[in-house]
């Protein structure tokens, strides 16, 4: 019997239709690439830039304004920072700033207790500061971490969306966190020791929270872009399946990939206690919201498989820049939440621009 | 994103910035003491921007201005939350202008520290106005009495009900100084009266919602409640829309802090019983004034406090002249 | 003809899920360096068989022999340990990964020491070996530091399949490979078959594109009813008489 079909024809070794293209079609392609992906950072200078010829001399680019745009942001870079590992796995989580102001009333109660008599502490003394301060940052940080961990245990064995989960996980957090506090703030502003000495302090020119976020955010970088865990992160985001075809636990990786969101939310509280002095609930209800657009300006993905860490905490920068930059302008208050607004929309849109190019 | 785009964006960035600096008039220069300026420049921060009792300050603080004839106050401050992480951005705003003064309502006694200490360090004289933080790095502050304002509405809030009964309270945030006055004003006042049963206080997070959901527990749990004392305007917002829900009224007599538009209109229509109405309008053109007299030299003689008045506006008095002044008018 | 023991014989699987037979009596012998094409409608059996080889199920009745072995396949990991590895219909691939990365993925290489205890990837170990593979088999990518999302149909089909065979593959699985390609990508990865066969593995192809089947199988085996039909060398047999086979029209002499 022969065949009635005649065979493609045979071609050469190296050339049997998946031949790569001239060599200067990749490197063209290469520029664009890195253009497109830094566009960010050229939208953040274009902001400076603006600002700083708009504004009166000595104002907008000064060491100190300078400095307190970086410390306001320096929580959100954190918050970000989780965030992207999350929503790299196509995840979400809306909880953040209620386990952020939760982890911070644990903590906070913890170093008012330790530093001395309820007495004491309202009336502002603090004869054992150190011991108090020392584990009320450890309480903060493993509050933190607790909430990832139920989250993400959650998530994995009730399987349930994740936006469902944090959902709750953000009520609850914030109603004990109330319970805690009787719905207001912490009855004494926590130690000078880490509000004076830390939050307000300089190492080497700035502030120690903005060293926390500058090497928090070296470190997950590096942990994103060069081990496992980031690896898995992006493998998990991209195809849950197929990365579970392949071997990797992929449950036990998202609940670590939750756990070390909250992680970061637990650290955030520290900041967040040492540049406020106090904490309530009033202030974190948005925090979900500047993170997650912190993310999304950023780049990653929404759908999870693509993102990077550092375009996360440039996309921190840009409401806090436009902010400062529009409170020196005079421009009235109102305005500026309307120009907040819009710049997320556009900064998405142009995103969403520079991806369907990319895609063809 | 190609280069041409690129750099065209360049071009409209320097273009736009290039143009907004030349068309700036005035800029902010420090002043020494004792210097008279052509012009200055004063920053109000408010608590809260869209609140009409900031919004009354800013009024009387713009009509002082008017009056001075050099002065320009720029008016400033989070519109949506009443919490230090929104406010500080604000005041670091108008730090980084470098204004002759900053005219504050710090949002926390203690967090607000720290940033007012860096205005003050770098050579910005400050003033807290209506609430005050705990370390003495302002020059002076000016507020409302608002221990005698708690004790005012106690009072009203006793005749409202007829002698006795039961009340109770709802404040803001412990931590807030001017709240936490009223409240002890309250509470002191109420023990000058046996036949008044006092059941507590509770707080409201600056939110509506929540101080309409306490009320609404509050009716429940203590179906003999005859009066309650809200403390601020949102406060004073969730209570009343918490009685008219219950039905209650009427029954329950209301008196509030603060006299906005619909503070008045719900006086008038007679669901609340009392206002204890502040002054902001003189509290803000007090305060400018003062500060006027601190960056021209005028120094000694500026006390660390002036207290403002409040007047309980009834439904029997609220049109007369001497009151009509006291009404926030945004 | 070969007299040698198959590299992998099936003999006897019967499996059911409820009351649903799938398998009632399959056969089938895979002989080292073929391709050896499945064939049958709907419901024949072939995924069932497939997945029984691939440690997916385990069958109620009949025995798996591997170089003349008696072997029990429990789960996805036993098989590939045994050299068996499937690529499935939508190629499980991460699309936002490279082309290294997919290769690698569940099995990354480390940097040395300290740092690889923790976590640390040699992403340049990955990328050359990853190339590697890729001339190999006379894959020509732009650069395996692409995110796979970008490739073709065809090219993908082929990270897949260089990714299945990296790691001392003596079986590969392959499910509707050219379903969703195009006529030019559907030729590239037949070649890319042959290819694999030349370097001495064999595979096993489940198909519905006769023409295609006819193109590249050594031998082929038909299902119908859960039964194992037969099993003839191409050269053997025509399109219509497997069609025949496959549909029952035409009988066949036990």
């Amino acid at each position: 019997m022969t065949s009635t079909v005649t065979e493609p024809p045979r071609t050469e070794p190296g050339a049997n239709g998946f031949a790569p293209p001239p060599e200067e079609q990749t490197r063209r392609q290469q520029v664009v690439y890195l253009l497109s992906r830094s566009w960010l950072f050229l939208f953040l200078l274009l902001l400076v830039l603006y600002f700083w010829l708009a504004s009166p001399p000595s104002t907008f680019l000064t060491g100190s304004n300078v400095a307190q745009i970086a410390l306001t942001t320096s929580e959100v870079v954190l918050l970000a920072i989780g965030e992207t590992f999350v929503i790299t796995t196509a995840g979400i989580d809306l909880s953040i700033g209620a386990v952020l102001f939760f982890s911070g009333v644990a903590g906070g109660e913890v170093m008012l207790k330790l530093s001395g008599t309820s007495a004491q502490t309202l009336a502002g003394q603090y004869p054992h500061a150190w011991r108090g301060i020392a584990l009320g940052v450890v309480v903060c940080i493993l509050a933190g971490g607790a909430w990832g961990l139920l989250n993400g245990l959650v998530i994995t064995r009730m399987k349930l969306p994740p936006i469902i989960v944090t959902l709750g996980t953000m009520a609850m957090a914030f109603g004990f966190g109330d319970l805690i506090d009787g719905g207001s703030y912490l009855p004494a502003p926590v130690p000078p020791g880490l509000t004076h000495g830390f939050g307000a302090s300089k190492f080497l020119g700035l502030y120690y929270p903005i060293w926390v976020a500058l090497v928090v955010l070296v470190v997950a970088h590096t942990v994103y872009q060069h081990t496992r865990f980031g690896r898995y992160t992006a493998a998990v985001g991209s195809n849950e399946e197929g990365s579970r075809r392949a071997g990797i636990s992929v449950d036990r990786h998202i609940v670590k990939v939750y756990a070390l969101c909250g992680l970061m939310a637990g650290t955030a509280a520290v900041l967040d206690l040492a540049i406020f002095t106090n904490t309530t609930s009033v202030a974190h209800q948005t925090d979900n919201l500047s993170a997650i657009s912190a993310v999304v300006i950023g780049g990653t993905s929404v759908f999870g498989g693509f993102g990077t860490i550092l375009l996360s905490a440039v996309g921190a920068f840009i409401p806090t820049v436009l902010q400062n930059g529009l409170v020196i302008q005079d421009v009235q208050p109102f305005w500026q939440e309307v120009v907040v607004g819009a710049t997320i929309v556009v900064a998405v849109y142009i995103d969403q621009l520079r991806r369907r190019r990319m895609n063809r | 994103m190609s280069r041409r785009v690129l750099a065209v964006l360049v071009a409209a960035a320097v273009a736009f910035g290039a143009v907004a600096a030349t068309a700036r008039t005035s800029s902010a220069t420090p002043v020494g003491s004792g210097q008279v300026k052509a012009s200055y420049t004063f920053y109000l921060v408010a608590d809260i921007a869209s609140d009409a009792f900031y919004l009354t300050m800013n009024k009387g603080a713009q009509a002082a201005a008017k009056k001075l004839g050099n002065v320009k106050v720029v008016f400033t401050g989070s519109p949506a939350q009443f919490s230090p992480p929104t406010q500080i951005p604000y005041l670091n705003g108008a730090i980084a202008r470098h204004p002759d003064a900053i005219l504050i309502a710090p949002t926390d006694k203690t967090a607000l520290i720290a940033p007012i200490q860096r205005a003050v360090s770098a050579g910005i004289p400050v003033v807290t106005v209506d609430t005050f933080i705990t370390k003495p790095l302002a020059f002076t502050n000016v507020s409302t009495d608002n221990l005698a304002g708690g004790r005012a509405a106690a009072d009203a809030l006793v005749k409202a009900i007829g002698g006795s009964g039961e009340v109770a309270a709802i404040s803001v945030n412990p931590g807030i100084s001017t709240t936490d006055q009223r409240r002890d004003g309250f509470i002191q006042e109420l023990k000058k009266y046996p036949a008044v049963k006092y059941l507590g206080v509770q707080y409201s997070n600056d939110d509506q919602t929540k101080a309409s959901n306490e009320m609404s527990a509050l009716i429940a749990g203590h179906p003999n409640l005859k009066g309650v004392f809200a403390m601020n305007v949102v406060t004073g917002n969730g209570v009343t829309a918490a009685v008219k829900s219950a039905g209650k009224a009427g029954q329950i007599k209301l008196v509030e802090f603060d006299a906005g538009p619909p503070q008045v209109q719900a006086l008038k229509e007679g669901t609340i019983d009392a206002l204890v109405a502040q002054y902001p309008y003189g509290i803000g053109y007090q305060a400018v004034n003062l500060a006027y007299n601190y960056v021209t030299g005028h120094r000694t003689g500026i006390a660390k406090h002036y207290g403002t008045g409040s007047a309980v506006v009834t439904r029997a008095n609220v049109n007369t002249p001497g009151i009509k002044k006291y009404l926030y008018t945004p | 003809m070969a007299t040698t023991t198959p590299l992998l014989e099936a003999v006897g699987i019967q499996k059911h899920f409820g009351r649903v037979v799938a398998l009632r009596d399959a056969n089938f012998a895979l002989e080292r360096s073929e391709v050896h094409a499945l064939v049958g409608d709907n419901g024949a059996g072939k995924s069932t068989l497939i997945k029984i080889i691939s440690g997916v199920y385990s069958p109620d009745a009949g025995a798996l022999e591997l170089d003349g072995e008696r072997v029990t396949i429990g789960n996805p990991r036993e098989a590939r340990e045994l050299g068996i590895e499937t690529v499935y219909q939508d190629l499980a691939l991460a699309d936002h990964l490279d082309a290294a990365a997919n290769l690698f993925l569940g099995r990354e290489l480390y940097l040395g020491g300290l740092l690889g205890r923790i976590g640390f990837l040699d992403k340049s170990a990955m990328r050359s070996r990853a190339e590697d593979e890729m001339r190999r088999l006379k894959i020509g990518i732009q650069s395996v530091d692409q995110p796979v999302l970008g490739l073709s149909g065809g090219q993908r089909q082929a990270v897949a399949v260089a990714r299945a065979i990296a790691w001392g593959t003596r079986i590969v699985i392959m499910d509707e490979p050219t379903a969703a390609l195009g006529v030019r990508e559907s030729g590239m990865v037949l070649e890319l078959i042959r290819e694999v066969r030349n370097q001495g593995l064999a595979i096993i192809m489940i198909s519905h594109n006769l023409p295609e089947v006819f193109a590249v199988a050594d031998r082929i085996t038909v299902l119908r009813l859960g039964r194992t039909i037969t099993t003839l060398r191409r050269e053997e047999t025509t399109l219509e008489e497997i069609v025949g086979m496959m549909t029952g029209a035409l009988e066949v002499a036990a």
